[in-house]
């Protein structure tokens, strides 16, 4: 800390209430934001089309690659060259492991070394932004998140987690944006789906969004009797609200 | 015979010569030639040839020859008396030999060459020795002359028709003039003229009447002799004596102009024969002319003097001797010391012939006369005349080439130099201190006129230094600085070339002295420059160190630090002898430049001689302490600027060592703690300010020496020590901004060592001291808040209602801190409303404990319901949840209060259903204000106790809103990520759902999941009041008073929970 001494002592004096202020700031921003385009912008639609056209796994690939699962299977691999040691690896296990445990200090430690010998990688930023998220610690999460999906467009798990922060964080419009840009990309990871159903639902009221994604959802999770209902409740309400509107034309 | 004839030829050669000499004593020295032809030795001798001449006429019968013999028996005889013999008759005859008969004597000196003046010789006397002959005979009687003449006689009566007689008769009246009888004499010339008009012998016998006819003042007979001799031409013998005589005979008839005619005539007659009047061979014929010249003076000073000269001339033509003329009568007046005449006869001459060779001596000559007739103003005006016409830039030059004229150049110098030295003198004169402007300005000119004209004499340089002193004396400083300058290096080395380069630095000072604001720059620099050049030029003069310091000096003043700086080094390196004081001036300006030039070092070496040539209790240590402390200073500074901190640090500690005293030591101390706190030196840092503190008691510095050991102590770690100090910041300071600060720090210190008893005590003292800024004040008491909270709920409370009021008393001052601090207090108060009416139970006495809730209902609803005035939307939030939540509380302890224990199974049935239908609606209402509340996320508000309401709302209404996230997997494997479902057929197995997470249920303590059967029914209050923050309604609390209504049907309470669950059933 260089400062000339003459004002250190004000400006550590200052940048204590300035602290305080400035927590208080975000305490009354957090409380009084006006919502930043809660009713979004453009939804890119789910683009199964685009999703389908997801190249092929190169023999030796440099880049992550994607092989979609056909058949009897719906889903997705994702293959990430992981040219690190041993040693990363064990961190990685650890680390993981640790998360498991709950012992998130620990594990975002050790996960940040496997970072930073593989920043490349997405799995230990995943994990580590879950970590940081439990540790109440959004803002070192979301860098994490932001090189994974940079690493991987639209990576389900990573997709997930950060639509969710930002959910936490109230910031919809955002977590909106990153569900359906991972579902244009990765259709077949319904839990984002759902998510993202239940995100216009709750938050964003907008339910036409949220009928639209329950429905996906419950076509592919058809014995998912729970969200029948909730798509019930909501054709009823948004069926109520028409009537509503009808009789109030 | 034959001898004699020679000798004879030979006087006559001789008189000749003198005659053509010019000399106009030709007769008179006719005794002194005889003289030498006497020695000459004649066989025989006189004395036989007479003897011979004897016998022939005794012996001989007479004859043809007897006359002859006779004639010659008469010479010889006069011969031997008279020592001369008659010459032989011949064209230029003897006429000449004999001199005037009135001649009585000759001057035996020459007169001196012209201008001729014989010192002391009267007009009278010159008449007398010009015109007197000498006397022809001592008028001793001689036998033989008288024989002769007997002789002569004798044969005039005896031979009349004796063709020689014309000769006889010649020597008959010459032997009457030696006798002295001059009228037998000129008897026997005028017998002459009469019978022998053609006689060879005639002119000089008309000669010799004209001359005895002037001697006797018969001027009329002996002008018409001397006429008709001149008339006889040029080329007679007796043309220049005649009219040289015939000239004095109008003279002295007072004809003067006549007169001039004559000797004019005479000298152009002179000058036609080649006479060169500068030529000196023959002294006789150039006293003649001489005297001549004479003659022509006193007739023009008869006249009218030069006037009449002048008139002359033009009349007549000029002359190419003219200026002789001028010349003698100028003489010729000085003799008689008519100084005036004198110079006006040199004037006339100059003024008419300005660029005559003779000139300048003229005018050189006028200047002698002046001196000579004591009259000094007129010796001035011409040496000025002088000066002016013979100035070497004069046109005078311009004819003649000043090299040929020496002694006019060095008569010119030496009137330059006289003019100068004359009004040089006059100017330093109080008797003449009136004029002292005109004598220095002419005292100038004509010092200035020398070296114009003499640039480069041996003397030149004196002069030059004069004319300096002059300027100095009249106090033109620059000009005399410049003609010393001049004097001392622009001319060869001379005795006083250093006192000159001397001078002129010291006429430059003086100048300074009298410099005017404007001028004074300048003038410094002049003088530097001048100073620089003598010392350099004359190293060995005595002051030259002292005038090397005054220039560096002055270098310095002239904030031309490099070269001052050059100046004094090379004083030093040059001088190392020279005087203390001076090294000192020299080091002291090796100092101060190389401060002014950043060369700190090296103007700490300079301060460090200059210190040690000051003795230990001089007062003037002190200053150059100062000047010393200063530079250490500066490079302690210049460290700092390049980040250099330790050096900075070791150079402001320096200061103290080696210029303790000095009085920027202060400033030294505190910036080595500056230093220091960069280096982040902590303990060297504290070991420095507690010396500042010892060292400078009072100083004004003080305060920021607490701030900085404050500061110091924190970094240190050593908290404690650290609060303490800024508690004392607190206390130095009068800034009100640097106290709260201090205070605020100091509190915070303390709570970091733990001190919280004093932590609390300072943010108390602070809270106390600074009420405004309001918001500080509230963050303040927010922290006094935080130490209470735990351990004394009473003061933590009050605290917050003074929070809240000073708040709301804050006016202008309010701001969305103090909103939000006083909101989230009145937040706590509220909720302290809430939890006593949550704690009342209904239990029995039903009654009483259902008008107490209500009651703590209303107050809770009322504190809740302000909350929204703070705009604060975590608050707002909380107030809406906490609405929601005195509903649902209400709802819940109705259904959940205590029955009635007298009532019978059907009474009890009714009982329940008729609590249902009361508490339904507050159910209602529950969900309605937590819905309200998510609404705020529509308006971007989104906190916790949104969350709180969602969860409330998940237990409520789970169908709608019991809707968990999935929550993400953790990526197990490093190397990438797989997902796969089987793919949905028309029934397949449904998967393992994923696990979903809620923040909605992830915390089940929360809420009162409470599930009765059926619900009261009440009237639903505004579902808007909680939204907007109103009070809530009394009818709902009013209508849920415990009215059990036990004849109300059960299908109203069943019908309006079916259509709840219509809504969103639990599960």
């Amino acid at each position: 800390m260089k400062r000339q001494p003459e004002t250190c002592s004000r400006a550590a004096i200052a940048s204590s209430t300035g602290r305080l202020l400035l927590g208080a700031a975000l305490l009354a921003l957090a409380g009084c934001v006006t919502g930043g385009g809660v009713k979004g912008a453009g939804v890119e639609k789910p683009a199964a089309a685009a999703a389908a056209a997801a190249p092929a796994p190169a023999a030796v690939p440099a880049t992550p690659s994607v092989i979609r699962l056909s058949g009897e299977k719906t889903g997705f691999v994702i293959s990430e060259p992981a040219p690190v040691g041993s040693e990363a690896r064990r961190d990685f296990e650890k680390g993981t492991a640790l998360l498991k445990d709950g012992e998130y200090q620990k594990s975002a430690e050790l996960l940040e070394k496997v970072i930073a010998a593989a920043p490349s990688l997405t799995a230990p930023r995943i994990n580590a932004a879950k970590a940081y998220a439990a540790l109440k610690k959004p803002e070192l999460a979301e860098p994490h998140l932001k090189a994974a999906l940079q690493a991987v467009p639209g990576h389900p798990a990573a997709s997930n987690e950060y639509a969710l922060q930002l959910r936490k964080a109230g910031r919809f419009a955002e977590a909106r944006q990153v569900y359906e840009k991972s579902l244009a990309l990765f259709p077949e990871y319904h839990p984002v789906e759902r998510n993202l159903a239940i995100l216009c639902d709750l938050y964003l009221k907008d339910f036409s969004c949220a009928q639209a994604h329950y429905e996906a959802y419950s076509k592919a999770m058809p014995d998912d009797k729970q969200v029948k209902l909730w798509i019930a409740d909501l054709q009823g309400r948004t069926g109520h609200l028409a009537m509503h509107k009808e009789a109030g034309q | 015979m034959k001898r004699t004839r020679f000798l004879l030829m030979a006087l006559f050669a001789l008189l000749a010569a003198c005659q053509s000499g010019g000399g106009r004593e030709t007769i008179a020295q006719l005794k002194d030639v005889k003289v030498e032809i006497k020695e000459v030795p004649i066989e025989g001798g006189l004395e036989k040839a007479m003897e011979g001449y004897q016998h022939f006429l005794d012996e001989t019968p007479e004859s043809a020859l007897t006359p002859a013999a006779i004639r010659r028996l008469a010479d010889l005889k006069i011969e031997k008396e008279y020592g001369y013999v008659a010459a032989p008759a011949g064209k230029a005859g003897r006429e000449a030999v004999l001199p005037a008969p009135e001649r009585a004597e000759v001057a035996s000196s020459a007169a001196p060459a012209a201008p001729s003046r014989a010192p002391g010789e009267s007009d009278a006397d010159f008449e007398k020795r010009t015109l007197k002959a000498k006397e022809g005979h001592d008028g001793e009687e001689r036998a033989g002359a008288r024989e002769a003449i007997a002789l002569y006689r004798k044969l005039l009566d005896k031979y009349p028709h004796y063709q020689g007689n014309d000769q006889v008769l010649y020597q008959m009246s010459r032997a009457y003039e030696e006798l002295g009888e001059t009228e037998e004499a000129m008897a026997v010339m005028q017998r002459m003229v009469k019978d022998y008009p053609g006689s060879r012998y005639m002119n000089e016998v008309q000669f010799r009447r004209a001359e005895y006819f002037f001697t006797h003042r018969q001027y009329i007979e002996a002008e018409g002799v001397y006429k008709g001799l001149v008339e006889a031409g040029p080329e007679t013998s007796f043309y220049e004596l005649a009219l040289y005589k015939l000239g004095w005979t109008f003279y002295k008839q007072e004809l003067y102009e006549e007169g001039l005619d004559r000797f004019i005539a005479l000298l152009d007659h002179k000058v036609s024969t080649g006479y060169d009047f500068a030529a000196t061979g023959d002294d006789l014929e150039r006293k003649r002319v001489d005297d001549t010249f004479r003659v022509i003076s006193q007739s023009f000073s008869y006249l009218h003097g030069a006037a009449s000269a002048v008139e002359y001339f033009e009349k007549n033509g000029k002359r190419g001797y003219e200026d002789r003329v001028y010349s003698n009568l100028g003489e010729f007046y000085y003799e008689k010391r008519r100084y005036s005449d004198a110079a006006a006869s040199y004037n006339a001459f100059v003024s008419r012939n300005p660029f005559h060779r003779a000139s300048p001596q003229f005018s050189m000559r006028v200047i002698e006369i002046h001196i000579a007739g004591g009259f000094p103003t007129l010796v001035i005006e011409a040496k000025k005349e002088f000066a002016r016409n013979y100035g070497l830039k004069s046109e005078y030059w311009k004819h003649f080439e000043p090299a040929s004229r020496p002694e006019v150049l060095g008569f010119l110098k030496t009137n330059f130099t006289d003019l100068a030295h004359h009004y040089h003198a006059l100017y330093q004169a109080p008797e003449h201190a009136k004029e002292k402007e005109e004598n220095f300005k002419e005292a100038l000119q004509w010092y200035g006129d020398f070296l114009d004209s003499f640039p480069k004499e041996a003397e030149s340089a004196s002069i030059n230094y004069q004319m300096a002193d002059l300027l100095m004396e009249n106090r033109s400083f620059a000009r005399a600085a410049k003609e010393y300058e001049r004097t001392a290096y622009d001319y060869p080395r001379y005795e006083k070339s250093s006192a000159a380069g001397y001078a002129a630095v010291f006429a430059y000072r003086e100048q300074l002295r009298e410099a005017t604001a404007e001028e004074k720059d300048q003038v410094k620099r002049e003088a530097v420059k001048s100073s620089l050049r003598f010392a350099e030029v004359f190293p060995e003069h005595e002051k030259a160190a002292i005038v090397l310091g005054a220039a560096a000096d002055d270098l310095y003043e002239l904030k031309e630090y490099e070269e001052g700086l050059t100046v004094a080094r090379k004083l030093i390196a040059t001088f190392p002898a020279a005087d203390k004081e001076v090294l000192k001036s020299a080091w002291i300006v090796v100092g101060h430049s190389c401060y002014e030039l950043k060369r700190y070092p090296e103007a700490e070496a300079g301060y460090q001689q200059v210190l040690s040539l000051i003795p230990a209790e001089d007062k003037a240590r002190e200053g150059f302490t100062d000047n010393l402390a200063a530079s250490i200073y500066k490079q302690g500074e210049e460290a700092n600027a390049t980040g250099n901190y330790r050096a900075a640090a070791d150079h402001f500690l320096r200061v103290g060592r080696m210029a303790a005293g000095s009085k920027i030591r202060v400033n030294a101390e505190y910036d080595a703690t500056v230093a220091l706190i960069q280096l982040k030196a902590w303990k060297e840092a504290t070991a420095v300010l507690t010396g500042f503190r010892e060292l400078f008691p009072g100083h004004e510095l003080q305060p920021e020496v607490t701030r900085k050991l404050a500061f110091v102590y924190r970094e240190d770690g050593r908290l404690a020590e650290a609060a303490g100090e800024y508690e004392r910041v607190e206390r130095e300071f009068k800034d009100d901004e640097v106290r709260r600060e201090a205070l605020m720090l100091a509190a915070d210190l303390h709570q970091q060592s733990g001190n919280k008893k004093q932590a609390l005590a300072v943010y108390r003292r602070y809270v106390g001291y600074f009420p405004e800024p309001v918001e500080v004040n509230l963050e303040m008491r927010d922290k006094i808040c935080a130490f209470v909270k735990d351990e004394d709920r009473a003061a933590y409370l009050e605290e917050l209602k003074t929070i809240i009021a000073i708040d709301a008393a804050a006016g202008d001052k309010r701001t969305p801190r103090t909103r939000y601090l006083a909101g989230r207090g009145a937040l706590v108060l509220a909720e302290g409303d809430y939890e006593r009416f949550a704690e009342v139970k209904l239990v029995q006495p039903f009654e009483e404990k259902l008008r107490r809730k209500k009651e703590l209902m209303k107050v809770a609803m009322q504190s809740f319901g302000k909350l929204p005035e703070y705009e604060v939307g975590e608050v707002t939030a909380a107030a809406t949840f906490y609405l929601a939540e005195i509903y649902g509380e209400f709802s819940k302890s109705l259904t959940g209060s205590q029955r009635p224990d007298d009532l019978n199974p059907q009474e009890l049935q009714e009982y329940e259903m008729a609590l249902e239908e009361q508490a339904f609606p507050f159910e209602e209402k529950a969900i309605s204000v937590h819905e309200k509340n998510m609404e705020l996320i529509s308006v971007g508000i989104y906190n916790d106790w949104v969350d709180k309401s969602l969860g409330r709302l998940a237990k409520l209404l789970p169908a709608r809103y019991d809707k968990p996230e999935a929550a993400t997997d953790i990526v197990a494997s490093l190397d990438g990520f797989g997902y796969e479902i089987a793919t949905p057929v028309a029934a397949p197995p449904a998967p393992a759902p994923a696990q979903v997470v809620s923040d909605a249920v992830a915390q089940p303590g929360e809420g009162a999941p409470a599930a009765p059967a059926e619900k009261a029914e009440a009237a639903p209050a505004e579902a808007d009041a909680a939204a907007k923050a109103s009070a809530p309604e009394e009818k709902p609390v009013q209508e849920a008073a415990p009215a059990p209504a036990k004849k109300k049907t059960t299908a109203t309470s069943k019908g309006k929970k079916a259509k709840r669950r219509a809504k969103g059933e639990k599960k």
